[in-house]
């Protein structure tokens, strides 16, 4: 098994190296000018440029730079510094100082799909083709076919005009309580992007859960266990439902470490200053440090999340034991 | 067991008959003069009684036939289909919407084309003369509206075809060479580990935002998907048995793809093709919403994205594009799940 | 080599016991249907069936029979889309065909419990073997903790499992199919069931665990005073394990009686049809007494007797009213007007009372018949040497075939004797070329034809070489018309010359498997498996090869449909004088279609020799165990047999090397000397 892990971070790694450097050597085809602010840009004469670009080793061949970027990053953890988003600022803090409020609203709303979400899968694989199934197969569809620009919508609609909450971030909005004795807060201007950014895991935890649900009620085991005596509900509890969540908890650690990014959609609906948004911008604007440091991170997030999710599995899975998997994921 | 007393069989002076048939003898080849099925049921049902406890003659073909099934498996599939009635009512509205988006611009006052800008007619709610309002510009919606969808339906329908051809094909051929299978898991697995968003925002500044560029960047990276689940599908069915025989058979590796395999694949294609058109739509308003779309074509997803400074004071701005994508995308998802249901032969009888 | 001994037994004795007892369970008229899509179809018509305490009632019957949707009555687990429509079943006073599902929870498990077919998904993935044995314990001997998991363990022991309290921690993915078969019963036992009900428990399972299986639930009937249902359509095993045997047909019992009267004096049409095609009563060299077509289509209506379309001696009033149940003795009843007092007086087949006389033992091999093997002027069409085939790489390589050598000579037919597992479907598929070889030749008359090869010689290959396969369901291309797929081989090598001489040819080629014309323009999912078979044939035939491999050709067909395909096989080889590979796990049919057999254990083929010398004279201890468990059709032989279990731990290798050698002309055999000097001696005895 460590053997098994370690040649897959090894393999990890590797992808994390390829799909950076690939995407380095892509931002080197951008246009020089990018490397100066729009001041500067006004301000510079040929020359002015041409030293700062030598100086900054931006005219050397895009492979040299490369090499470059690997070396000031391994060994001493520099991202290189934004030029254009934050200027001047290091990437690493750029980047630092966002994705705690992406990760805070990601993981409220993990947690809180996870809760609705599972649960709600079992009871329509319960009472299947019952009435509470028919209406959750008919929100599952809704939501995954309809376009979240739209459903976000709707719901912004509802919510601010109904319910009067925040239509936009805030970070001054927050409601305090006391609870155990202790003082929270709680910036009420979240609800909106929690709501919607929960909304469509919901729906895919009880679209999945409710499909492995059926899945293991046809199999020959659960006869068997219905001929030994037992009842439904006791077949439920005791057989179906760890065998029904496995193949969900496989992608949970993914799931977990992806809130780090933020989601683009939502941030930017809500103007939620989180990790989100700032790809697209980093992309417009060419920043690229800023840009190779996001997809770093993406990459590797969705690595390790995989990674860390067929641990999981070879940990809780009897039948998985030594034997890695061939071929795809 | 039955405890009824029947009547033991009486000894009755009959002959003993021998029941042994020398079946090195017995006539192999089917008669077919002979009648048979009903009409010799019923030629039966007249005889005397005497006759009924007489040998009756022996019919080969008669044997062959009672377990004959006429399943024929894409007629199930077909009745299957027709009789999920919400699937089949939405599959028709959308046709019917879609000559629509043809026929509205004839019927509009206002040429899509030629819309006057005029801040003094701005947000005027749904009327006689503006039959869905006007915009922020004063512009006639109605047209706009259609105009968006006609756009939006065939650029997702000819993504989606695009995706799916390309899918396919590399996905048999993934599936069915072995020596390839390394060399594209890796490529998919180094894809499929950067947001396609990534992607787009590079693409769209490197190369440009038009709707034809965008078309082909969305073939080129929704085939992905398809090819792996191809390939998936190609893996299960390559070591079939009736594969085996083929090879057997000496057949080659194009036939065996597009003769044994590729029938195996189609509902399992169109159900792709029905998915992911709603995919795409959805993707395509976020792109618009983020700016990457060419607005000077407008689509579904650039009016949702002009409405969202708006749609709060004035929500049919956002309920008229709205409803219209969410019908598109339902029914499609409806009926490609519905057909991909219908195809599965345990529905079937 | 360690033995276990079969009971006796005396039905006279177990007749007197069912007669002076009224029934525990009783089934009257009862009627299933399930509605499919808007059909109906009639799964049961109205069967009736009677069970006594302390009996082994078998239930004995083709595919869609009905036999196991008629116990699931028994246990309340219809699936959701049937229904019992008409009938009671009547078990300790109270109606089971009017339960709600709260009141099942006092009877499933608890009084009637069931053993289900297939071991390998019958088991909770992830739940260990304890725990789910144990779950049962606690449920129904009202034991928790410590006493349950003490409980468990005795169970485990008790059906052979060896180190119980290992294996309680272990989870089932652990255990062979055999063992998890175990542990089903384990299940099952720890219930505490006054009825077991087992449906197919060995179907999936090799012959000689099945053996093993048949004793485990003998000795636990014995032990706990279990009434028990068993659901089969092997007749050996019926032998077997039964006091007394159902016999199903379209949904209807139409025969019940002792064990004895039901072999030896069966009265309806299809059990003699049943009893006659069974190849173990076959003469070397002759038919079987086929039965034609196949069992009716469930959803159209049947009228009069089901079997009368297929029955030779069918009287005109089969064919318009169903018989009733006629009572031959007081404990054998049969469903056939041929039992009424106006039918005419006959005389069972004789193969019936050969049954009797001869125990399952072969009529002999016809003197006259001709060993191509034996012949001075022999021709060598394939010949392998030395072949080895290895799957995966590394460390996780798998010696699937381990230095095997034969010969094969023109016009026999050569079978392969294996239990899953053992190689010898890798063994037909490397000479074919499907799987490659590690090491090792293959010679097809003279020419080597494994490694690079030509070409020419490729193409050759092909079209003298041809397989049909186990699976008539899946080695037919569905999307396909019959019409493509019988010339596929003809598409390939263009070997037509125009279209009207391909479908000239195709014609030809289902004529000869006894196939009507016109079916080349349906597709396969509208044939029934022997017609699909015969397809199959026809497809491999049309390349007009010399040499064919016939894996496993008639193991997934009905019992009544097997003779079909086996007669068909027996006439092409003397039509065409064909040369066959033929590879089985069932040792009756081997010994009736083969001229020469070789036994295979774990890649290595052990023994070689003619197929009656093989049967008469086994030598190495693997064949011996192999025929002991075979399954044989006369209950007072099948009970007295001595079973012999085979440990491959007994071969001492470890100095004195084993070498494959001829032991008598003709007969090879695995050993090392000191065996051998052993298999000399008792072969002078």
């Amino acid at each position: 098994m460590i053997r098994y892990s370690v040649k897959r971070l090894l393999q990890s790694l590797l992808t994390i190296f390829l799909i950076v450097s690939a995407v380095f050597l892509l931002m080197r085809l951008m246009p020089t000018d990018y490397f100066f602010t729009e001041d500067e840009l006004m301000k510079f004469t040929e020359e002015m440029k041409n030293g700062r670009l030598e100086a900054a080793g931006l005219l050397d061949p895009p492979f040299v730079q490369l090499g470059r970027f690997w070396k000031n990053l391994i060994t001493k953890g520099d991202l290189g510094i934004s030029r254009r988003i934050q200027t001047g600022k290091p990437v690493v803090d750029v980047i630092g100082g966002k994705f705690g409020i992406s990760m805070q609203i990601g993981l409220i709303s993990l947690c809180l799909s996870l809760l609705v979400g599972v649960p709600c899968g079992i009871l329509q694989a319960r009472y299947k083709a019952g009435i509470f199934d028919t209406i959750g197969t008919g929100f599952t569809i809704f939501i995954n076919a309809v376009p979240h620009l739209v459903s976000y919508s709707l719901i912004m609609i509802f919510g601010a005009r109904l319910l009067g909450l925040p239509s936009l971030y805030s970070t001054r909005l927050a409601w305090k309580f006391t609870l155990f004795g202790s003082q929270f807060k709680f910036n009420y201007s979240m609800i909106l992007p929690i709501v919607c950014l929960s909304l469509a895991s919901t729906a895919s935890y009880m679209m999945w859960m409710r499909r492995y649900m059926v899945d293991e009620l046809n199999k020959e085991y659960i006869r068997l266990a219905k001929l030994k005596g037992l009842s439904t509900t006791k077949v439920m509890f005791r057989h179906v439902m760890k065998n029904a969540f496995l193949p969900l908890a496989q992608y949970l650690p993914y799931s977990i470490l992806l809130t780090v990014g933020g989601s683009l959609l939502v941030e930017r609906f809500y103007s939620v200053p989180g990790l989100g948004p700032l790809l697209t911008d980093s992309i417009n604007r060419y920043d690229t440090n800023v840009v190779q440091a996001i997809v770093m991170l993406y990459a590797s997030l969705g690595i390790v999340g995989l990674f860390l999710g067929d641990l999981l599995m070879m940990l809780i899975d009897p039948r998985i034991k030594l034997i890695g998997k061939e071929g795809a994921r | 067991m039955s405890r009824k007393r029947q009547k033991t069989v009486q000894e009755m002076e009959q002959p003993v008959v021998k029941l042994d048939v020398d079946y090195s003898t017995v006539d192999t080849e089917p008669a077919k003069e002979r009648p048979y099925g009903r009409e010799y049921t019923q030629a039966r049902s007249k005889m005397p009684e005497k006759q009924l406890f007489e040998f009756a003659e022996y019919h080969p073909q008669e044997a062959e036939r009672i377990g004959y099934s006429n399943y024929s498996y894409w007629k199930s599939v077909w009745n299957n289909f027709f009789q999920r009635k919400l699937a089949i009512v939405m599959g028709v509205v959308f046709i019917v919407l879609f000559v629509f988006t043809f026929i509205a611009p004839v019927i509009s006052k206002f040429d899509v084309n030629n819309l006057r800008i005029d801040n003094d007619l701005a947000f005027i709610s749904p009327n006689g003369e503006y039959w869905f309002g006007t915009d922020n510009l004063g512009r006639d919606y109605w047209s706009q509206v259609w105009s968006a969808t006609r756009t939006s339906i065939i650029l997702s329908v000819s993504v989606s075809i695009g995706q799916i051809f390309v899918g396919v094909v590399i996905g048999l051929v993934w599936g069915y060479v072995r020596k390839l299978d390394r060399f594209f898991t890796e490529l998919y697995n180094f894809i499929d580990n950067i947001p396609t968003i990534i992607y787009m925002t590079l693409i769209a500044l490197m190369v440009g935002k038009s709707t034809f560029i965008m078309g082909v960047s969305l073939i080129a990276f929704y085939w992905l998907g398809t090819a792996r689940n191809i390939r998936n599908l190609v893996f299960m069915y390559r070591d079939r048995e009736y594969n085996l025989a083929s090879r057997c058979l000496g057949t080659g590796i194009r036939r065996i793809l597009v003769k044994n395999i590729f029938p195996y694949l189609v509902s399992v294609i169109i159900l792709r093709l029905a998915l992911s058109i709603p995919g795409i739509i959805a993707f395509e308003t976020t792109l618009s919403y983020l700016g990457l779309l060419d607005s000077s074509t407008p689509s579904l997803g650039i009016l949702l994205r002009n409405a969202r400074s708006y749609f709060l004071q004035f929500p049919y701005l956002l309920i008229c594009p709205a409803a219209i994508v969410s019908l598109i995308t339902v029914t499609f998802y409806l009926v490609g799940n519905a057909f991909s249901d219908a195809c599965d032969p345990r529905n079937h009888v | 080599m360690s033995e276990a001994r079969v009971q006796p037994v005396d039905f006279n004795a177990r007749a007197q016991q069912v007669l002076s007892q009224i029934p525990l369970l009783s089934a009257r008229d009862v009627e299933v249907t399930f509605s499919l899509r808007g059909n109906k179809l009639t799964a049961i018509r109205r069967a009736s069936l009677d069970l006594y305490e302390g009996e082994t009632l078998a239930i004995v019957g083709e595919s869609g029979s009905g036999k196991s949707v008629f116990t699931k009555c028994f246990v309340g687990m219809l699936d959701k889309n049937g229904s019992i429509t008409h009938g009671s079943i009547m078990y300790d006073g109270r109606d089971l065909t009017q339960l709600t599902e709260k009141d099942w929870l006092g009877i499933r498990g608890k009084k009637i419990a069931m053993v289900t077919q297939d071991p390998m998904t019958s088991l909770n993935p992830l739940k260990t073997i304890g725990k789910q044995i144990q779950e049962a314990v606690e449920l129904h001997q009202g034991l928790r903790g410590a006493a349950a998991k003490a409980e468990t363990i005795r169970i485990l022991q008790d059906v052979g499992i060896a180190e119980p309290e290992r294996r309680y921690k272990q989870y089932p993915h652990e255990f062979s199919g055999g063992m998890r078969q175990r542990v089903v019963i384990a299940i099952a036992v720890a219930c505490r069931p006054q009825i077991l009900i087992c449906d197919e428990p060995t179907t999936a399972l090799d012959v000689t665990i099945q053996a093993q299986i048949l004793d485990l639930i003998r000795r636990l009937q014995q032990e706990q005073h279990m009434t028990i249902i068993y659901i089969t359509h092997d007749l050996g095993v019926v032998a077997n394990v039964a006091d007394r045997v159902a016999v199903m047909y379209a949904g209807q019992v139409i025969e019940v009686g002792m064990a004895n009267e039901v072999f030896f004096d069966p009265w309806h049409p299809y059990t003699w049809a049943l009893l006659s095609a069974l190849p173990q009563l076959g003469v070397k060299g002759e038919k079987l007494p086929a039965i034609d077509g196949t069992p009716p289509n469930l959803f159209s209506k049947i009228v009069g007797d089901a079997f009368a379309p297929r029955n030779r001696h069918a009287l005109n009033i089969d064919f318009l009213e169903e018989p009733p149940m006629y009572e031959v003795t007081a404990t054998h009843n049969v469903k056939a007007w041929l039992r009424d007092p106006r039918a005419p007086k006959v005389e069972q087949p004789k193969a019936i009372s050969m049954l009797e006389a001869q125990g399952g033992k072969p009529k002999g091999t016809d003197p006259n018949a001709y060993h191509p093997h034996l012949d001075p002027n022999r021709e060598e069409l394939v010949r392998v040497d030395k072949m080895q085939v290895t799957f995966g790489n590394g460390h996780k390589k798998f010696v699937a075939v381990n230095d095997v050598s034969f010969t094969i000579y023109k016009g026999e037919t050569f079978s392969l004797v294996g239990e899953s597992g053992s190689g010898k479907t890798t063994i037909g598929r490397a000479i074919l070329r499907v799987n490659p070889i590690s090491e090792g030749e293959v010679f097809f008359r003279g020419e080597k034809i494994s490694g690079k090869i030509s070409k020419e010689t490729d193409t050759k290959v092909i079209r003298s070489m041809q397989m049909i396969f186990q699976d008539p369901m899946a080695s037919l291309n569905e999307r396909a018309k019959v019409d493509y797929i019988v010339s596929e081989g003809l598409f390939n090598y263009h070997l037509y010359k125009n279209e009207k001489d391909r479908q000239e040819k195709v014609r030809k080629a289902l004529e000869e498997v006894g196939l009507l014309p016109e079916f080349s323009s349906r597709f396969p999912h509208e044939f029934s498996g022997g017609q699909r078979q015969r397809i199959g044939i026809a497809r491999a035939l049309i390349m007009e090869p010399q040499f064919i491999v016939a894996d496993e050709p008639i193991s997934a067909l009905d019992v009544s449909i097997r003779a079909q395909v086996l007669n068909l096989l027996n006439e092409l080889k003397k039509k065409r004088g064909l040369t066959y590979l033929f590879i089985a796990h069932d040792l009756s049919v081997v010994r009736f279609i083969s001229d020469r057999i070789a036994v295979i254990h774990k890649g290595r083929i052990v023994e070689l020799a003619e197929a009656e010398e093989l049967f008469l004279h086994p030598l190495h201890p693997y064949t011996k165990a192999l025929l002991s468990a075979a399954p044989n059709p006369n209950p007072y032989l099948e009970r007295t047999k001595k079973l012999l279990i085979y440990d491959p731990s007994q071969h001492d290798y470890r100095v004195d090397k084993p070498v494959w050698n001829e032991i008598l002309p003709g007969h090879f055999v695995y050993g090392n000397e000191r065996e051998l000097d052993g298999y000399r001696s008792e072969i002078s005895i």
